[in-house]
């Protein structure tokens, strides 16, 4: 029940005074953002509609205390939908500004830098799409005022941009940390299976968690991790360690498929650009030195072309049993090299 | 053995009489024949021990890791100029905290290349010098050209693109050829060719790490080899673990590696690094119009993008 006296029309002036936060009354409350954002598959109590209700309101603690205002990823998949024109992403931030200067924080996850090891080179604060890391002087051990990256917990969304800028490892992301990554990709030691009698080839598929539009494909995706394709959600293609794919085939996988959102597409405004280069050196630079490029693919998926993982992943199996099974790397082949070896010495 | 032009020499004391700088780094003879050995001089009246000639092959710049916070002087050759210019680039060091003997510099001698040239182990080089523009072995004089580095051989940047002062006669660049002709060669392999070059080349390596901790770019503070939580490498000379090491060393060099051959100098196996990490410059350059170690202002090819980079290979 809402009480007239919580309302604060302060409040909706304040945000309204905000740059970007002009328009919280022109929303007729439809859904339509709602019903489109893509944040909702994995935060469901996120709803635009109702914050921006409730904002509208004049709800002030009730819309400010909300761990939902800090959800939004300024994807802006619900701009041009919205049938007011809304850009309701510079609203949210309008929201952010507000609740900032009141003295909230946004409850994370967020990304985390290690002072000790941290070299200042700055790499992950010129990747940031948030520009949520900052280099600031601060007393680590000997150095009274070394300069070391700072994240901003209100301004950052989690993407892991950063930790894979960070050569040295100094940036993690504690839900999507490369352990877990890994041991997603290998977990039940899947590929070491030598009772697979077949030769068909097995598949990696790192998927950005938001390149797959429909709900429909995304429950189909998931049905299909079986025992020659094993799916890995990550927050985004630039989350991609370039390590998690030449792991990939030291595991002993045949082929590792990227997937990411086309440009234009990011949910993190530019993730898949970083991607699209990194991976493209990598992909150039091992096939120079004889891991055929064939074996790592990268592909965009959008909300345009429903069924298309499936058919992707079809199409690469087709080329990659064309290919055989993969060697160079395999820890698992070099193990049986080195132990028939021994065999032979004996 | 040539001692530092008495101008430089003075100007050098002077900023550590000053306390301008801290610590200057230079070369004075060592005990192994060819080869000089890194200085570190902490005061004026020890710039007599400096010297330059061509065994300083030494890229001192990879030294300003454990100095940061320090005013370092040092000697840069033309390639170790380049690293100066990542290690700016990167936040690593500021201009104004270094002072720079910058050296034209003809080339560097590879022991290596001289015990080849005579059929002995480099271990057996004994009683050799520099005369001239030979070098010489006991008996045997060799001409100079024939015992570069072969990336001094190749070398375009033979003059320090920084410096505060600069020493030693201009060097005309005699190389017309393609820099990276070795690398386009191994381009024309097969794959199967290409592995069996790539893993030839590295099987000898032992692990040791000199690459690494000659490199003035490998500065982190943990680098992956150490890490655990994930060990994302296991230490064995197994062969795929040498591969792995690697790989992922050149690669984490993407867009970074300045050319400066330090690895490959360093490497005790002589192994040639070059051929891999001449690749990633080569393909840093093609793709995305970057090289490294040229421009303090120009951002790193992994640290920025356009719309339009190259998207073809993408389905």
């Amino acid at each position: 029940m809402i009480r007239s006296d919580q309302m604060d029309r302060r409040f909706i002036k304040e945000i309204m005074a905000e740059p970007g936060g002009e328009h919280l009354l022109t929303c007729w409350s439809c859904g339509t953002c709602a019903a489109t954002c893509l944040v909702r598959r994995f935060n469901p109590a996120f709803n635009p509609r109702l914050i921006l209700h409730k904002a509208g309101l004049g709800l002030r603690e009730a819309v400010l205390s909300s761990a939902e205002i800090w959800a939004c990823s300024a994807c802006d998949a619900c701009y041009p939908r919205c049938p007011q024109g809304i850009h309701i992403s510079q609203v949210m931030r309008a929201i952010r500004n507000v609740a900032i200067r009141a003295g909230y924080e946004a409850p994370g996850p967020t990304a985390q830098v290690d002072a000790n090891r941290c070299s200042g080179c700055g790499v992950c604060a010129s990747v940031c799409p948030y520009e949520a890391i900052a280099l600031v002087p601060q007393a680590v051990r000997e150095q009274p005022q070394k300069m070391v990256a700072q994240v901003n917990r209100n301004l950052c969304q989690a993407c892991g941009l950063c930790v894979v800028a960070c050569l040295g490892s100094t940036i993690t992301l504690e839900h999507v940390n490369d352990i877990e990554v890994l041991s997603r990709m290998g977990a039940g030691d899947w590929l070491l299976r030598a009772d697979l009698a077949d030769e068909e080839p097995r598949l990696i598929a790192l998927v950005c968690q938001w390149s797959i539009r429909s709900e429909r494909e995304n429950a189909q995706v998931r049905a299909m991790d079986d025992e020659h394709l094993r799916v890995v959600f990550v927050p985004c293609s630039g989350r991609v360690n370039p390590l998690f794919i030449i792991e990939a085939l030291r595991l002993g996988a045949d082929g590792v498929l990227l997937f990411g959102c086309p440009p234009g597409d990011c949910h993190y405004l530019s993730g898949n650009y970083y991607a699209r280069r990194r991976l493209t050196l990598l992909r150039r630079y091992l096939d120079y030195l004889g891991i055929e490029k064939e074996r790592i693919l990268f592909f965009w998926l959008s909300g345009a072309g429903v069924g298309r993982f499936a058919e992707v992943v079809s199409q690469a199996t087709k080329t990659l049993r064309r290919l055989g099974p993969a060697k160079r790397l395999n820890m698992n082949v070099n193990a049986i090299t080195t132990l028939e070896r021994l065999e032979e010495i004996r | 053995m040539t001692p530092l032009p008495e101008p430089i020499a003075l100007q050098i004391a002077a900023w550590l009489a000053s306390g301008e700088i801290d610590l200057f780094i230079g070369y004075e003879a060592g005990t192994v024949p060819l080869h000089a050995t890194p200085a570190f001089l902490r005061k004026p009246e020890e710039v007599s021990r400096l010297i330059w000639d061509a065994t300083c092959e030494t890229n001192l710049t990879a030294y300003l890791k454990n100095l940061r916070g320090k005013k370092v002087g040092l000697m840069i050759k033309g390639c170790d100029a380049r690293a100066i210019v990542g290690l700016i680039q990167e936040r690593q060091w500021q201009r104004e905290n270094l002072r720079l003997v910058g050296v034209n510099c003809p080339g560097v001698v590879d022991r290596l290349a001289v015990a080849r040239h005579l059929g002995i182990g480099v271990e057996e080089i004994a009683d050799a010098s520099l005369e001239g523009e030979k070098v010489r072995v006991g008996e045997i004089t060799l001409p100079f050209d024939e015992v570069l580095y072969p990336m001094c051989r190749d070398c375009t940047m033979h003059a320090p693109i920084l410096y505060d002062l600069l020493m030693g006669p201009e060097v005309e660049s005699t190389f017309q050829g393609d820099p990276f002709a070795h690398v386009r060669e191994m381009e024309a392999l097969s794959p199967d060719e290409r592995w069996a070059r790539f893993t030839e080349e590295i099987a000898p390596c032992t692990l040791c790490l000199a690459c690494r901790n000659a490199c003035p770019l490998c500065y982190c503070a943990v680098c992956f080899v150490e890490r655990t939580m994930p060990a994302w490498f296991t230490p064995t000379t197994a062969p795929e673990d040498i591969q792995f090491y690697q790989i992922v060393r050149t690669f984490h060099l993407a867009g970074r590696c300045v050319g400066c051959g330090a690895c490959t100098r360093a490497c005790p196996m002589g192994i040639d690094l070059r051929l891999f990490l001449d690749k990633l410059r080569l393909d840093t350059l093609e793709l995305f119009g970057y090289e490294a170690g040229v421009s303090v202002e120009a951002r790193p090819p992994l640290t920025t993008y356009r719309e339009e980079d190259p998207n073809d290979f993408i389905l």
